[in-house]
């Protein structure tokens, strides 16, 4: 290649490499919100009513005015459930696209990874679907803040629901990972607190995603309790019913599950769900029957020809904490937001009801819905009846429980 | 409920999980065993039977008909087994077996996300359910336990196919020319037939299988974009355990795998997720090539 | 082989490497910290695709569970930095020996046999460290993982690296990994490594010769094992976090795709697939979800246009304007 090529070239290059490294200018920037997702396989359905409902929330802020008068913009990514992505993906969104928070993910072991990250560059995560309480418990942070009730509240909350009845004899079928062994634990311990003649006759744990639950069906059927606590979730709870139900088992057998109560699961299954089983979920659209949430479940619907799962709500209500907690402090600066949020308990507006998001463990204060189901004409699907709202103080972390999660992540912090 | 109605029930449970295995390996290990070709995407054809089947159901209201949709879902997917076979296999025999691996490995990748796309919409769900024709939705009573029938409906399928194929390839006229284009091929085409062609029928079987399989499962399993993948690995170790090449391999081989999944999950639930790693390993060890495999070259 | 291209081809080489070391020391500072960090990443995908090509490009095995060893790295060097002693240096190094015995250990029962019943083997032998990893909740966390890895500062006598830094990762990494990666390539261009070769191009005839094709089949997937190990023990400091996903085969089929891209009966191959894959990825999931159908179109293409790799291409294209010269020595 002549001189002349290489100079045009390097020149060219140079060019270049000045442009992408100019700082933006113009009129107000807008707030850059970094979402993570799962998009794919088995779980993608949570991921695409989430991305969904912040797309919603983003577009109704920005038509009534923004936050502080600038817009709002959002990006997506699949964490595909791998913490190695979900970690690129949020390095990517604090050091390329410069955003100013995250949201997200749907994976447990994708939170915790994303987690620590925004620790180490000190950006808010706002986390809506994860459900592990280990974030607002032994690896807490304050740079992060849950929106839902996590896996301590539905268990708990399942306790105070299912104490009252009449089973005394329980099992537990749930998918061999963290989620369902802490989910059980934490279920069963408060109900023999609340019920101490209660017995445990043994404990099931299929993979996650089995595709044939007939020899744990058949152990259930062998044992004969009198219920059974099940934080199977998803597919694998629609696979569960659709192999279940052959064998007469929901007849037999009253079942608990603290998640299932999710458009994923209800949908697909249709009108082949029996009547009366007990459902939880932490916002199921039919209620409350007041305007939030009326607006939100029809401009959802419009927009997405589905009705909001629980996953869609808890997003949509994170964007909109986020923005009570940026108007709150003033500012998208991150320490100034903390601090904001932690002066004193944050309660803003969600189509489930009012939320307060307290301080000591960043988790929002909600209340848990369980029903039992019953199919629905007009619908298509199952939903509940009979709801009950257990009250989210009641199933929180206690004082002194927070004040041991307080000790030790100070004592973390100085370990470093 | 006795002891012996409950070894009954075990082991039905474990021929129902076998027969599903099997139903699924057998379209692999005919289309190894012939063409002599590794394909990495027939976990796809699979969940394309079983999205076949939930469509027709759904969208096209073949509802009221089972069967209809047990016979057009394969057909489809066969067909689609014909042109990857056509458009793309035929180019890679001679290749090594890790560049088929690769180029299968793109089409499961294309598939995922061409399904991901059609049925993944808006308002659609991720999970897709077929129900099972009405009256195989019901139980069975078997020494006092109930079974459900759709179960027993499925061990007849494994069987019958098991049976069909051996007849097939042993004892029919196609079959004597696939086993003379499995091992003679230079032969063949010296008598001017047109053992290309085989090829392409033989992989549009193979697919044909897999998408049977695919809707076979689809009313007692979920169906949702990435099944292809998980099911693959579980179908390779059938196929490799049984001997790469000999379908009746693959018939053994699911059914140990299957009563050792059920028997493991009975008694020694801790570690039920690696049973069928180790029990490769152990007939690995024991039988290089597989419980019936061929061998295609020491040293 | 005339003396005057000898001579031109082997300075040509080492200028290009000089002109590539130059590059990668003064990258950080023109790419920022994001692009840094990924290079980082690129660095640990090609020092793993290197050692796993040991086996496919020079050995002719097809290793399906490569993952499991830089996942014994990874874990190793976690739990020992967590736990143990906050030394970077020594936590690597018996990391090192770690997944080293796990190799030998491993490919004793693999190298029994052949073919595709080898690659499933070692797949097998994967998705038991995966099932270890996954249950084991008490030493390795489980599903969860382990959080919060420490990357403490190394004392490097002259000067401190603040390995928490990405840029001062970046060139611990650098060293680190250009090191072994040479050391790899001084390994197959050894005796030894000519047999692996012969051993690859014709097992039968290997034998016949006197070489225990066993043992040196062993010894390529212990030295593969080590430096895929070595891989992991860098990674865990660096992205501060570990879980199971690391050792499942899924890891394992891309360190398959990324040196199959790159192009296998190449050295450098491996390398060039790591960095195409790394950056292409990063570029098109940022537009689309549908980064799937975009791969597998490109798989699909490329075996059937350059089943050499990327490398193995770019080589033949080189040969044939070498060739079609007017200048002929």
């Amino acid at each position: 290649m002549s001189t002349k090529k290489w100079m045009t070239g390097i020149v060219a290059l140079f060019i270049v490499v000045i442009w992408a490294f100019t700082p933006a200018m113009g009129k107000e920037k807008p707030i850059k919100l970094g979402t993570l997702f799962v998009m794919s396989g088995k779980l993608g359905g949570y991921g695409k009513s989430g991305w969904q409902a912040v797309q919603l929330a983003i577009d109704e802020i920005n038509e009534s005015g923004g936050i502080l008068g600038r817009k709002m913009v959002a990006f997506n990514e699949d964490e595909k459930a791998k913490p190695e992505i979900g970690v690129q993906i949020a390095k990517k969104y604090i050091l390329k696209k410069k955003v100013d928070f995250l949201l997200g993910p749907t994976a447990s072991s994708v939170g915790l990874a994303v987690s620590d990250v925004c620790r180490q560059y000190k950006k808010i995560l706002i986390v809506t679907q994860s459900a592990t309480d280990v974030l607002t418990g032994p690896q807490f942070h304050p740079y992060q803040f849950s929106v839902l009730s996590n896996a301590l509240m539905q268990s708990r909350a399942g306790a105070h629901y299912l104490a009252p009845k009449p089973y005394k004899r329980w099992m537990c079928i749930g998918p061999d990972y963290s989620y369902g062994h802490s989910s059980w634990e934490t279920f069963i311990a408060k109900l023999k607190e609340l019920r101490p003649d209660v017995e445990v006759l043994g404990e099931l744990w299929p993979k996650l995603m089995t595709p044939d639950f007939t020899p744990f069906i058949n152990k259930i059927l062998e044992a004969n309790p009198d219920a059974i606590w099940s934080p199977l979730w998803g597919g694998d709870t629609v696979t569960f019913i659709k192999q279940a139900l052959p064998f007469g088992l929901f007849d037999k057998v009253k079942f608990a599950f603290p998640v299932g109560a999710s458009m994923e699961v209800l949908i697909p299954v249709g009108k082949d769900m029996p009547e009366g089983i007990y459902m939880s979920a932490r916002y199921f659209f039919t209620t409350p029957e007041y305007g939030r949430n009326r607006r939100f479940v029809k401009a959802y619907y419009e927009r997405f020809k589905e009705y909001p799962s629980y996953m869609a709500e808890e997003s949509y209500a994170g964007v909109y904490f986020l923005k009570a907690a940026i108007e709150r402090a003033g500012t998208t600066d991150t320490e100034a937001i903390i601090k904001a949020v932690e002066r004193e308990p944050l309660a803003w507006e969600t189509p489930e009801g009012w939320k307060v998001m307290r301080k000591e463990d960043h988790l929002a204060v909600e209340d848990v819905v369980w029903g039992e189901t019953v199919y629905s004409e007009k619908y298509g699907f199952a939903i509940l009846k009979n709801i009950e709202s257990i009250q989210g103080e009641l199933v929180v972390r206690t004082e002194e429980e927070l004040k041991e999660i307080r000790a030790s992540y100070e004592k973390r912090m100085k370990g470093r | 409920m006795g002891e012996l109605s409950n070894i009954v029930i075990q082991v039905l449970n474990g021929i129902t999980f076998a027969m599903f295995l099997y139903l699924i390996a057998a379209g692999l290990s005919i289309v190894f065993g012939v063409i002599n070709i590794v394909n990495f995407a027939h976990g796809s054809l699979y969940m394309l039977g079983a999205f076949f089947a939930y469509g027709l159901v759904h969208k096209l209201n073949f509802t009221g008909n089972f069967f209809v949709t047990l016979i057009f879902a394969p057909l489809l997917v066969g067909l689609v087994g014909l042109a990857m076979e056509y458009v793309l296999l035929r180019r890679i025999y001679k290749a090594p077996h890790f560049l088929q691996l690769l180029m299968t490995y793109g089409v499961i990748l294309v598939i995922q996300d061409v399904v991901k796309y059609v049925w993944g919409g808006l308002g659609e769900e991720f999970v897709k359910s077929v129900p099972p024709p009405p009256f195989l939705s019901k139980s069975v009573d078997i020494l006092g336990h109930p079974f459900p029938s759709y179960y027993l409906f499925t061990i007849f399928c494994g069987f019958s196919l098991a049976f069909f194929i051996w007849w097939f390839i042993e004892r029919s006229r196609w079959g004597s020319l696939i086993r003379a284009a499995a091992s003679q091929k230079e032969m063949l085409n010296a008598l001017g037939i047109n053992v290309k062609m085989i090829y392409t029928l033989v992989f549009g079987l193979g697919a044909l299988l897999g998408g049977l399989g695919g809707a076979l499962a689809a009313p007692v399993r979920a169906a949702y974009p990435g099944m292809g993948v998980e099911v693959i690995v579980e179908c390779f170790i059938v196929v490799v355990v049984g001997g790469l090449g000999s379908v009746q391999g693959a018939l053994a081989a699911a059914l140990i795998i299957g009563q050792l999944e059920v028997s493991g999950i009975m008694f020694l639930e801790e570690f039920s997720m690696v049973f069928i790693y180790l029990l490769m390993v152990v007939v690995l060890l024991y039988k290089p090539r597989g419980l019936f495999g061929k061998k295609v070259g020491e040293y | 082989m005339r003396p005057g291209r000898t001579r031109w081809h082997s300075i040509g080489k080492w200028v290009l490497i000089a002109v590539c070391a130059v590059i990668l020391l003064v990258l950080p500072r023109f790419i920022g910290e994001y692009y840094t960090n990924l290079a980082v990443k690129i660095f640990i995908m090609a020092l793993l695709a290197c050692s796993f090509n040991l086996l496919l490009g020079y050995t002719g095995l097809l290793s399906f569970g490569q993952a499991a060893y830089f996942a014994v790295g990874a874990y190793a060097c976690a739990l020992l930095l967590k736990l143990v002693i906050p030394n970077v240096v020594l936590a690597i190094l018996i990391s090192v020996v770690i997944s080293a015995a796990v190799a030998l250990v491993f490919g004793y029962f693999c190298v029994r046999l052949t073919e595709i019943y080898f690659a499933m083997l070692t797949l097998a032998f994967g998705q038991i460290v995966y099932t270890i990893a996954f249950k084991w909740e008490s030493l390795t966390g489980g599903d969860n993982g382990l959080a919060g890895i420490p990357s403490p500062p190394l004392n490097c006598g002259l000067f401190t690296l603040d390995l928490s830094n990405a840029f001062h990762y970046y060139y611990f990494a650098l060293v680190l990994i250009s090191v072994s990666i040479g050391v790899l390539y001084l390994i197959v261009n050894s005796p030894f490594g000519a047999t692996l070769k012969s051993i690859r191009e014709n097992p039968e005839r290997a034998s016949f010769m006197g070489q225990n094709v066993r043992v040196f089949q062993l010894i390529s997937f212990g030295i593969a094992g080590t430096f895929s190990g070595l891989a992991g023990a860098i990674f865990a400091p660096f992205e501060k976090f570990v879980s199971p996903e690391l050792t499942y085969w899924s890891k394992s089929a891309e360190i398959v795709l990324v040196s199959i891209l790159g192009g296998i009966y190449t050295f450098i191959g491996p390398v060039v697939g790591s960095a195409v894959m790394i950056l292409l990825e990063d570029y098109i999931s940022t537009y689309t979800s549908y980064w799937s159908i975009f791969l597998g179109t490109v798989l699909i293409i490329f075996v059937i246009f350059m089943p050499d790799g990327i490398v193995g291409r770019t080589n033949q294209i080189f040969y044939k304007l070498r060739t079609q010269s007017p200048i002929k020595q």
